[in-house]
């Protein structure tokens, strides 16, 4: 499965979700989804403008482990 | 669909039939008795068919109700739940119990108007099973939809 590491890159930037909603435009309710990995999906350009914001790559954010969600 | 008056309508409309339905329960044999076509009078059938007769009648109450909470979920605009699924599931299991009672009551029976409830309620419940089944699969296209970021 692929795991979203939004909030360790969060506590990296010492960026709180609000922060990052308004500098993405992306809602907080969509955000919450991204933390908690329930997304089954994500548009590049989400993951554009999240990586824009936290100034990282998308290897940053996402990472593959083994095994079923 | 969410301001729509009809499933409200149709909603009072079961509500009133499941009212008056309930309240006619407690006066069964005499309403049996008091249709001129029928063979016998209600308390000389056998006490299975007593029984079957009661059980077919709460059952068709009970279609009526989750017919009701059916409505209350369009009439909320969120259909597209697993509870309309599960839903949708009940109706079809209360048709084809209700299809079975039938038939056995045909078999010792047989007239054609049970014959016909039952294939009915047969068809009827195969229905809700397929529709449950597009329901299923729609709730995991929306799923993948609403999930998408």
């Amino acid at each position: 499965m692929i795991i979203v590491n939004l909030d360790v890159m969060m506590a990296k930037r010492k960026m709180s979700l609000n922060e990052l909603s308004e500098k993405t435009g992306i809602t907080l309710a969509n955000l919450s989804i991204l933390k908690n990995n329930k997304a089954r999906a994500i548009r590049f350009s989400t993951l554009e403008s999240i990586c824009k914001a936290l100034t990282c790559q998308p290897s940053d954010l996402l990472e593959y482990q083994g095994g079923e969600k | 669909m969410k301001n729509n008056k009809l499933p409200i309508f149709i909603q009072f409309l079961i509500y009133l039939v499941i009212g008056i339905g309930g309240i006619a329960l407690f006066f069964l044999p005499k309403l049996y008795d008091s249709f001129s076509n029928i063979s016998q009078p209600f308390q000389e059938h056998t006490i299975l068919y007593q029984i079957a007769f009661y059980l077919c009648y709460l059952l068709i109450l009970g279609i009526l109700g989750v017919l009701s909470s059916i409505l209350e979920l369009i009439k909320k605009g969120t259909p597209f739940k697993k509870e309309m699924e599960h839903k949708l599931k009940i109706m079809s299991v209360l048709f084809l119990v209700l299809a079975t009672i039938v038939i056995i009551k045909f078999i010792f029976i047989p007239t054609l108007l049970s014959l016909s409830v039952a294939g009915i309620s047969f068809v009827v419940g195969l229905s809700f099973y397929v529709l449950s089944q597009v329901f299923k699969i729609a709730i995991s296209y929306k799923d993948e939809i609403d999930y998408t970021v």
